[in-house]
C-alpha cells in the first residue's frame, strides 16, 4: 500500500509540473494491420504520465511538444513518436518478430532466438479445453517428451508428470513449478482458468540453473495480468457431465449363475455394481476476473470456484481459489514491484476408490441389502451391517454400495501463497531482483467407518465397533532470492550477466489419530472421539506426530549469455547447491550447463526458408532424497517386559549419502519455412548416484534397508513438433501440428542385485504375494514385464506354460535362473508417444479436435489376473469375463496371459466454438460459447479399463488396508486393481468480457 | 531511494553472510536411546517406566517372528512335517514361497528366508548396541545369551555365517559351521562364567562365575535357567554342526536345570499355552518365554494365521483370521486318540460359533465361498480331490488347524499367549534322547523317568524306549514350538517324503540357502549345496 501511495503521489505531482511548463492535449490513435488496438499504452517518455487507448484505440494525453510518446501492446514491437508540435497522431504497431518474442527461463527472460535449450512454450489458446482441475492437464499431449496421465481420472487425484521418462528414481519425480518467477509453488494453488502460459523447460542446460530441485524438469507458469485502460470484467462458466466410459467386464448375474457359482438371491436379484456405484457426474467451473490499471500501476482479481464431481458416488470436491495480480512502478520507473497472492480452499470428498474395486468382483446375485437374499442359504444378520449384505467370511470382498453408504473419507485443503519480486533499476545495463515468498498449507483429513461397516467398521467384530481417523498436516514453505543482471552491447555482442543467491526452507507438522469402538451411529464420531471405548481399553488407539526439522535448500548461482552478431549464441550457467537432507560431507553439489546455438540461416541464406536454427546444450541438475533425517539414525520407542522403556532403530543411516546427478545433453533444431515448423530434439541423459532404499547386509547395518546412492541409468530419446498451417485465409483457417516422442532408459549402473525383480511389483493378495512381475537388471531397459508363458492350454484347473530352455518346465523356484523358463512378456513404458491437434476455425466457429495416442507398451491387467480364472475356492467372487476368459483355468497364476498389447490412440477432446457478434450488443466485448467432450473414443486392444501407461506403482494393497504413498518408478506396467474407471465428460462453455 | 537501496541490500547480504548453515536438527524423530532414571519403588505399569538398555534387545525376540506369520516360526514350522500352507484356487500362491518351503525347493530369493535373516542380524545389532551401554555385569551377561541365541538361530537355519560382536563393522568374516558353533557356545558359556570342560564335568552350582541371575525371575529375562536351557538346545544339535556329537554335553546341561533348578513340570499341558499363561502357573514349567500381549507386546498372530475366515463367530474374533496353515495327516495321527495333547493341539471337525457353554457349541459355522459339498466348516482330511491337495485348489477346510496356544473370546489379532522358548520338559526329553544315544546321567536319571511326568501328563503309559519313539513323542510334545526341523534333521528324516513332500527333495540340505540379498552385498557367499 506505502509503494501505492508513493506512485499516486509522483503521479499527481509530475503531472501538475507538466501542466505548469509546457502542458498540450495530443490526440491519436494506435492501429494495427488488423485495426484499432484497445488498450495500448501511451507514455510520455522520461515521465509517469501516461494512458491507454480505448475501444476504439484513440487516445488522449497532455505532453510538451518536444515530447516523445511511448506506445507499446503486449505482443507488438514498441514505438516511440515525436510529438513535434503536432495535434493529433496515428501510430501503427507492427506486431513482434516472432523470432524476437520474449520468453520466461530460469531467473529472467531471453529472446526466443537466444536461448539454446529445449524450451517449449503453451499459450492459453493451446491448452486443452473442457472441466480441467489440474493445470497439468492444460498441457497434456501438447508438449513432445512430457507425458501427463490421471488414470481414469479421478478429480482428486493429482496427474502423474513425467519429462522424457525416468528423470530420478529415489527423490522427488514431479518437476518444479515456478509459478510468476517463484519457485517452489503449488499448482493445485492455481486456477486453470487463471493461467496466461506456460513454459517447460525440458532439457539439463535449460533447467540446471535451478539445480537440484531442476531434475525432473521445470514447469513455469505464467499467470494472466492486468493491462492499464478501463476495468474489465470477464466471465468463464463449465457446466459438464461426466459418466463411465469403460469398466472391467464382469460376468452379470445370468452368466454368472448358468456357471452354477452361488446364487445369493435364489434367482431373485441381479445387481450391476458398477452401475450401483457411479453415477452421472455434474460439474460446474466459474471464474470471474477483474483487471485493469492506471499509468504504471497494473492489476487483476479472480475468483474462481468448482463445484466438481467424480463419477464415484460422493467423490470430488468443492473449491473456491482466488487471485491476486498487482504490479507497479515507482522511483523514476526504476523500482518495479510486482505482487501476487492467491488462496485455495478446497473441501473433498475423497469417497473409496476400493468401492470400485470391489463392483468389480462382488456377486453379481447378491442383492444390495440383506433382507433380499436367500434367507435359508446365505442368512445374513438383517441389521449387523446396517440392514446392508455382507459376504461375511470372504476374503477381500466388501458390499461396496455399503462402503460408501456407511462410512465418509473428507478432506480440507487451504493453501495461502504470496510472493514479491521487487526490480530495481541502476543503470540500463544493472537491476537487481529481490523475491520473496511464503506458502502455507494446511490439510486435514477425516475418515469415519460407522460401526455397522464391514469395510474398516468392524461391523462383523463384537467388541470393537466403528473407526475414526483424523489427520492434519500444516506446512510452510519459504524463499528468499536475490539476484543481479548486468547486460550491455559491445560492437555486435551483447552480454547478460546474472548472479543470485536463493534460501529455501520447509517446515511441516503433521498429526495422525486412529481410534475405534463408537456405541452406535447417532452422531459422527470424527467430531466426538472422546467417547470411543479404545480410550477405555487402550493399546488399540494410534496416534503420532511429527515435525520436520528445517529443510533448507541453499543455492548461489549465476549466468553468462553471450550473442554474437545477433547470431549466434552462447549460454552458461552455474549454481552451487546445499542441502539439511544430504550426509556432512556431501551437503553442496555443484551444477553447471553450456549452451550454443546458431541461426544458421542468417549466413546460408537459403531461400524459403525462415528459420534454420541448431543448438546444443549440456546441464546438470540434482535430485535430493524424498524425506528429512536420512543421514542420521532414528530409532523408535518399543515397550520392554515389566513397563521399562527402550528404542530400537528405526532404519539404517547413511551418513555419505549424496547428490544424485542428472547430466544431459541435448541437440536441437528448429525449422520454420513459410506455412511448415518443425523442431527436432535429441536428447542423451546419465542420472548418476540415484538415490533409493535398497537392500543392505543386514549384518553390517543391523538393519536391512538404507537410502543408498545406487547406480546409475541412461536415457536417449527424440522429440520431433511439426506445426502446418494447411488452409490459411480470411475465411477459413486450419492448423494441424504433431509432437512425437520416444525415449529409452538403461539401467546401466546398480549396485543392488544385477538382475533382479522389483519388490514393489509384488502383485498381492489374495494368492499373488511375491509374485514380482517387474525386472530391474543391470544393462537392460527399465520397466520390462517378467514371468512364464501361457502355452494355450490347461491342466487340472491350471495353465501349461511354454517350454522355454528345453529340459521340461521350470517355472518354480528362482524365476531369473537360468533354467527357469521365464521371459520378458512386455514393457511398461511405451515405444513412442504422440499427440496430434487440429484446429479450424471458419468465420465465427472454430473447432479443435486433439488426438493422443501411445504405442508399444503393455500392462499387467491385473484384475483379469486375479478374477478371470473359475477360482473354486473364491466362488463368491464376481468373475472378469473378456475376451481371453477360459472356463478350463480354475487357479490364478501370472502369466504372458494376463499382459497385454495396451497401444491406443484416442480422439481426447474435441471443442466446438462460437463467437457471438457483440457488434450490436452495448457493453459486451465478446461472448464465446464452446461444446467441449473428453474422452471421445479410444482405438484399443486393451480389456481392461484405461490403456494409459503406468508410468509408476504404488504397490498392492487388500482387504481394506491403505495404500502407499510411495510411487515407484522403477516399477511401470501394472494396471492396478484400485485405478479409478475411465470417465467421459460433455461440457458447456460459455465466456463473456464486458 | 538511498535508503531502500540500503536495506535491500543488507537484507541480501544478512542473507547470504549467515544463511548457509544446513545442519540437519531432527526435531521429530529419536535420534539417540532414551535415558529415563530407574524408578525407586521398583514397579511400573506404564506412564513411561524406566530406562532398560536390555529392553530393546528383548523387543527384538519379540518382534523377530518367533510366533508370527512370515518369521522365523513359519520357516521352522512348514519346513518341517509339522505343518503346511496349500494353495486355495487364487489364495495363498503368494509366488510359491510357501510351496516352496514345505517341499523344500526353495531358493536363494525365498522372501521369507530374507526376513528371517534380517530379523536376526536386526536383533544381533540392538544386543550389541545394548552391550555397549550397560557396564552392568547380570546385563551384560542376559545380552550375550541373546546374542549367542539370534546367531544360533542364524547358524541353525543357514550354516554359514558372520558371528557379529560390533555395530557397523564389515570386518567379521563369515565363518564355516563348526566356527559358527564355536562362537555360539563362547558367547553362552561366557554369560553363564563356565567352561565346557565344567559342562563335560557335570556342573555344579560352584562352576558358575557370572551375574547371571539364579532367581526363577519372571521368565522374560534370561536367567541362569534360561541361558542353560539354550545350551543344552545348542548342543543337542552340535553333531549336526560340527559332526561331532555332544549328547553329553546336552544331558548334562539338561540336568543340571532338572536336578538343581526351580522349576517342576506343570500340571496341566493346555494352561502352558493359554492365553492367561503368564499368570495361571505355567511359569513354574515355562523356564524362558517371550511376553506376548494384545496391548503392549504385538507379534503373536497364530489364531489369524491358521483359523478359516469364518471361524471369526468361534470366539468372536476382533478380526477376520486368513485360513492359512493346517496340520498334516501323518503328523495329526502320530497322537495316540487318548494322548490328551491331540485335543488340545488341533482343531478338528465341525467348527461352531460361540453359543451358551463357550467356543464351539453354537450354531455350525458357514462359508459362503465353500469349496466342497457343504458350506459348513469342517476341518478334516476327507475332502475328495483335488481339494486335499497342497495346491493349486487345496480345499478351504482342509486338515485340522493348529490350536496349541490357546484362543480366548474377543481375541484381538495379537494375541496374550507368551510363547516358550526353554521350557523343562524339552529338558526331559534331551535327557531321555542323550541315555539313548548312550550319554549317562550322573543323577542316575532313566528314560523311564525322565519321559515318565511327560507321558503321565498326556494320559498315556510307558513309552517304548527307541530312538524313533522318541523322536514321535517329541513331536506331539513340541509341536509348534520350533524343534521339528531340528529334529528332522538330527534323527536323518529330513530328507524322507511326506505329505506333498517328495523324498530327497533339492532342498534336503541340512542349511537352507543364504539369501540372495546378503550374497549381493559381497560380505558372504552361498552354501556349497546350492
Amino acid at each position: 500500500m506505502k509503494n501505492n501511495l508513493i506512485q499516486s503521489f509522483l503521479t499527481v505531482l509530475f503531472t501538475v509540473f507538466s501542466f505548469g511548463m509546457y502542458a498540450q492535449s495530443v490526440n491519436g490513435t494506435v492501429t494495427s494491420a488488423d485495426g484499432p488496438l484497445p488498450g495500448a499504452t501511451v507514455q510520455v517518455k522520461g515521465t509517469n504520465v501516461g494512458v491507454t487507448t480505448d475501444f476504439d484505440g484513440n487516445f488522449t494525453i497532455e505532453a510538451g511538444a518536444d515530447d516523445v510518446l511511448v506506445v507499446s501492446f503486449v505482443g507488438f514491437a514498441t514505438q516511440e513518436v515525436a510529438v513535434d508540435g503536432q495535434d493529433s497522431v496515428t501510430v501503427t504497431l507492427e506486431a513482434d518478430n516472432e523470432l524476437d518474442e520474449i520468453v520466461v527461463t530460469g531467473y529472467g527472460t531471453q529472446k526466443e532466438k537466444e536461448i539454446t535449450s529445449a524450451v517449449v512454450s503453451v499459450g492459453v489458446e493451446d491448452f486443452n479445453k473442457g472441466p480441467i482441475n489440474d493445470p497439468t492437464q492444460l498441457l497434456q499431449g501438447k508438449v513432445a517428451g512430457l507425458s501427463i496421465y490421471n488414470k481414469g481420472g479421478n478429480p482428486n487425484d493429482d496427474a502423474v508428470i513425467r519429462l522424457r521418462g525416468l528423470s530420478t528414481v529415489g527423490a522427488n519425480v514431479q518437476p518444479l513449478v515456478v509459478i510468476d518467477g517463484i519457485i517452489g509453488g503449488s499448482l493445485n494453488n492455481v486456477d486453470p482458468n487463471d493461467i496466461a502460459e506456460i513454459n517447460v523447460l525440458k532439457d539439463g542446460s535449460a533447467s540446471a540453473i535451478y539445480g537440484s530441485r531442476g531434475s525432473s524438469g521445470v514447469i513455469l507458469v505464467t499467470t494472466k495480468k492486468g493491462s492499464s485502460g478501463d476495468v474489465k470484467v470477464s466471465y468463464n462458466g463449465q457446466f459438464s457431465t461426466s459418466s463411465i466410459a469403460n469398466a472391467v467386464d464382469v460376468m452379470t448375474a445370468s452368466e454368472f449363475r448358468a456357471l452354477g457359482r452361488p446364487d445369493v438371491s435364489a434367482g431373485a436379484v441381479s445387481t450391476d455394481w458398477i452401475e450401483e456405484v457411479t453415477r452421472a457426474a455434474n460439474t460446474s467451473i466459474h471464474n470471474v476476473s477483474l483487471s485493469g490499471g492506471q499509468g504504471n500501476t497494473q492489476y487483476r482479481i479472480s475468483a474462481n470456484l468448482r463445484d466438481v464431481e467424480g463419477i464415484l458416488d460422493y467423490s470430488g470436491f468443492d473449491q473456491f481459489n482466488t487471485r491476486l495480480n498487482f504490479s507497479t512502478r515507482t522511483l523514476n520507473d526504476k523500482l518495479k514491484i510486482n505482487f501476487t497472492a492467491s488462496y485455495t480452499d478446497r473441501d473433498i470428498n475423497y469417497s473409496f476408490n476400493e468401492a470400485l474395486r470391489y463392483a468389480v468382483i462382488y456377486n453379481p446375485t447378491a442383492p444390495v441389502m440383506a433382507a433380499d437374499s436367500d434367507r435359508t442359504n446365505y442368512p445374513v444378520p438383517l441389521q449387523q451391517y446396517g440392514g446392508y449384505f455382507e459376504a461375511f467370511g470372504v476374503f477381500d470382498l466388501f458390499n461396496p454400495r455399503a462402503i460408501l453408504d456407511l462410512n465418509s473419507n473428507t478432506g480440507r485443503r487451504i493453501q495461502f501463497n504470496y510472493g514479491a519480486n521487487l526490480n530495481y533499476k541502476f543503470t540500463d545495463n544493472i537491476n537487481v531482483n529481490l523475491n520473496i515468498a511464503e506458502q502455507s498449507t494446511k490439510l486435514t483429513n477425516k475418515e469415519y467407518y460407522g460401526v455397522n461397516s464391514l469395510f474398516r467398521g468392524g461391523g462383523e467384530s463384537p467388541t470393537r465397533r466403528g473407526l475414526a481417523k483424523l489427520y492434519t498436516q500444516e506446512n510452510d514453505f519459504r524463499l528468499a532470492e536475490v539476484y543481479g543482471a548486468y547486460k550491455n552491447r559491445f560492437g555486435t555482442t551483447d552480454v547478460n550477466f546474472s548472479l543470485g543467491y536463493s534460501y529455501q526452507q520447509t517446515n511441516s507438522f503433521d498429526y495422525f489419530l486412529e481410534l475405534g469402538d463408537f456405541p452406535d451411529n447417532s452422531i459422527d464420531y470424527i467430531n466426538a472421539i472422546e467417547v470411543s471405548q479404545d480410550l477405555q481399553t487402550a493399546g488399540q488407539i494410534q496416534a503420532n506426530s511429527n515435525a520436520s526439522p528445517d529443510d533448507k535448500i541453499i543455492a548461489f548461482f549465476s549466468r553468462l549469455s553471450l550473442t554474437f552478431d545477433d547470431a549466434i549464441f552462447f549460454n552458461a550457467s552455474l549454481r552451487q547447491e546445499g542441502s539439511t537432507r544430504l550426509g556432512e560431507n556431501n551437503k553442496w553439489g555443484l551444477f553447471p550447463s553450456v549452451g550454443l546455438g546458431a541461426d544458421l540461416n542468417k549466413y546460408l541464406e537459403l531461400s524459403n526458408v525462415d528459420l534454420l536454427k541448431v543448438r546444443v546444450g549440456y546441464g546438470v541438475t540434482g535430485a535430493l532424497p524424498g524425506q528429512n533425517g536420512l543421514t542420521q539414525e532414528v530409532r523408535t520407542i518399543t515397550n520392554g517386559a515389566g513397563g521399562s522403556v527402550a528404542s530400537t532403530l528405526q532404519y539404517a543411516a547413511n551418513p555419505d549419502l549424496k547428490w544424485e546427478e542428472k547430466a544431459e545433453t541435448n541437440l536441437g533444431i528448429e525449422f520454420k519455412s513459410g506455412r511448415l515448423g518443425a523442431v527436432l530434439d535429441i536428447y542423451s541423459r546419465d542420472i548418476s548416484d540415484f538415490i533409493i532404499n535398497r537392500e543392505v547386509d543386514a549384518s553390517v547395518y543391523g538393519f536391512d534397508r538404507r537410502f543408498e546412492n545406487a547406480g546409475k541409468i541412461n536415457t536417449k530419446g527424440v522429440e520431433l513438433a511439426l506445426n502446418y498451417d494447411v488452409v490459411s485465409s480470411d475465411k477459413l483457417t486450419y492448423n494441424t501440428g504433431v509432437v512425437f516422442s520416444t525415449y529409452k532408459s538403461i539401467l546401466e549402473e546398480y549396485v543392488g542385485e544385477e538382475r533382479g525383480l522389483a519388490d514393489n511389483s509384488n502383485l498381492g493378495a489374495p494368492g499373488q504375494n511375491d509374485t514380482k512381475v517387474i525386472l530391474v537388471a543391470v544393462g537392460e531397459e527399465i520397466g520390462q514385464i517378467w514371468g512364464p508363458v501361457y502355452a494355450g492350454t490347461t491342466n487340472g484347473g491350471s495353465q501349461e506354460f511354454v517350454d522355454l530352455n528345453g529340459g521340461g518346465v521350470n517355472i518354480d523356484g528362482d524365476p531369473l535362473a537360468d533354467d527357469s523358463d521365464m521371459q520378458v512378456l512386455g514393457k511398461g513404458i511405451p515405444d513412442f508417444e504422440l499427440g496430434w491437434t487440429n484446429q479450424l476455425s471458419f468465420g465465427r466457429w472454430n473447432v479443435n479436435a486433439f488426438f493422443r495416442g501411445a504405442f508399444g507398451h503393455s500392462l499387467v491387467n491385473t484384475n483379469r489376473n486375479f478374477y478371470e480364472p473359475r477360482v473354486g475356492s473364491q466362488g463368491f467372487y464376481n468373475l472378469v469375463n473378456t475376451e481371453y476368459a477360459d472356463d478350463a483355468i480354475t487357479n490364478a497364476r501370472f502369466s504372458s496371459l494376463y499382459v497385454e498389447k495396451a497401444d491406443f490412440f484416442r480422439l481426447d477432446n474435441l471443442t466446438i466454438g462460437y463467437d457471438v457478434d457483440t457488434s450490436n450488443l452495448k457493453g459486451f466485448d465478446a461472448i464465446g460459447l464452446s461444446l467441449n467432450m473428453q474422452n471421445v473414443f479410444t482405438i484399443t486392444d486393451y480389456t481392461g479399463v484405461d490403456p494409459d501407461p503406468s508410468l509408476s506403482d504404488r504397490g498392492s494393497v487388500d482387504n481394506g488396508g491403505v495404500l502407499g504413498q510411495f510411487n515407484d518408478p522403477l516399477v511401470p506396467g501394472i494396471d492396478r486393481r484400485y485405478n479409478y474407471f475411465n470417465q467421459r465428460s460433455f461440457t458447456l462453455g460459455l465466456n463473456v468480457k464486458f | 531511494m538511498k535508503h531502500l537501496i540500503k536495506s535491500t541490500f543488507f537484507a541480501a547480504s544478512l542473507l547470504v553472510f549467515s544463511c548457509t548453515d544446513l545442519e540437519e536438527e531432527l526435531i521429530g524423530d529419536v535420534t539417540a536411546d532414551v535415558s529415563l532414571p530407574a524408578l525407586t519403588s521398583g514397579g511400573s505399569g506404564g506412564g513411561g517406566g524406566s530406562s532398560d538398555p536390555t529392553a530393546g534387545a528383548y523387543t527384538k525376540l519379540r518382534e523377530s517372528g518367533s510366533a508370527g506369520h512370515g518369521g522365523i516360526f513359519s520357516v521352522n514350522g512348514v519346513s518341517s512335517d509339522e505343518m503346511a500352507i496349500a494353495q486355495k484356487g487364487g489364495d495363498w500362491y503368494d509366488g510359491g514361497i510357501w510351496l516352496d518351503m514345505h517341499r523344500h525347493t526353495y531358493t536363494a530369493g525365498n522372501g521369507p528366508l530374507k526376513d528371517v535373516w534380517n530379523n536376526q542380524y536386526g536383533a544381533i545389532a540392538e544386543v550389541n548396541r545394548a552391550l555397549s551401554a550397560t557396564n552392568a555385569p547380570g546385563a551384560q551377561a542376559e545380552l550375550k545369551t541373546l546374542r549367542a541365541f539370534f546367531h544360533w538361530r542364524l547358524l541353525d537355519l543357514y550354516g554359514r555365517i558372520r558371528y557379529i560382536k560390533e555395530n557397523n563393522a564389515a570386518s567379521a568374516s563369515q565363518l564355516d559351521r563348526a566356527a559358527g558353533f564355536a562362537e555360539v557356545e563362547g558367547d553362552l558359556l561366557a554369560a553363564l562364567g563356565i567352561t565346557r570342560a565344567d559342562v563335560a564335568a557335570g556342573l555344579s552350582d560352584g562352576d558358575f562365575s557370572s551375574d547371571l541371575s539364579d532367581a526363577q525371575g519372571d521368565s522374560y529375562r534370561v536367567n541362569r535357567w534360561g541361558a542353560l536351557g539354550i545350551l543344552a538346545k545348542v548342543y543337542l544339535n552340535a553333531g549336526v554342526y560340527t559332526g561331532t556329537p555332544f549328547y553329553q554335553h546336552a544331558l548334562n546341561v539338561a540336568e543340571y536345570i532338572v536336578v538343581n533348578g526351580p522349576y517342576q513340570i506343570h500340571s496341566n499341558y493346555a494352561e502352558l499355552f493359554a492365553p492367561d499363561n503368564d499368570s495361571n502357573g505355567s511359569r513354574a514349567e515355562n523356564i524362558f518365554t517371550i511376553p506376548y500381549d494384545e496391548t503392549t507386546g504385538p507379534g503373536m498372530n497364530l489364531a489369524q494365521m491358521t483359523l478359516t475366515y469364518t471361524s471369526q463367530q468361534t470366539w468372536d474374533l476382533e478380526a477376520q483370521p486368513w485360513n492359512g496353515y493346517a496340520a498334516l495327516q501323518e503328523f495329526y495321527d502320530s497322537y495316540d486318540a487318548n494322548d490328551a495333547r491331540k485335543a488340545n493341539n488341533f482343531l478338528y471337525g465341525v467348527q461352531r460359533k460361540w453359543g451358551e457353554n463357550g467356543a464351539n457349541t453354537g450354531d455350525e459355522l458357514l462359508d459362503f465361498s465353500f469349496d466342497d459339498d457343504s458350506p459348513v466348516v469342517d476341518y478334516n482330511y476327507n475332502k475328495p480331490a483335488p481339494l486335499n491337495g497342497l495346491e493349486p485348489n487345496g480345499g478351504r477346510d482342509y486338515g485340522a488347524r493348529l490350536g496349541k496356544f490357546g484362543f480366548k473370546r474377543f481375541q484381538r489379532p495379537e494375541m496374550d499367549n507368551d510363547y516358550p522358548l526353554v521350557r523343562l520338559t524339552e529338558m526331559h526329553l534331551i535327557i531321555a534322547e542323550g541315555i539313548l544315544r548312550g550319554a549317562t546321567s550322573s543323577a542316575g536319571l532313566t528314560v523311564a523317568a525322565a519321559m515318565g511326568p511327560i507321558r503321565s501328563r498326556a494320559g498315556l503309559g510307558a513309552m517304548t524306549e527307541t530312538l524313533d519313539e522318541l523322536f514321535d513323542e517329541r513331536g506331539r510334545e513340541m509341536f509348534m514350538e520350533q524343534t521339528r526341523r531340528q529334529d528332522l534333521i538330527r534323527f536323518n528324516k529330513w530328507s524322507d517324503a511326506w505329505w506333498e513332500k517328495a523324498a530327497n527333495a533339492s532342498g534336503d540340505h541340512p542349511v537352507m540357502p543364504i539369501p540372495q540379498a546378503a550374497i549381493d552385498t559381497g560380505n558372504f557367499t552361498q552354501n556349497s549345496q546350492y
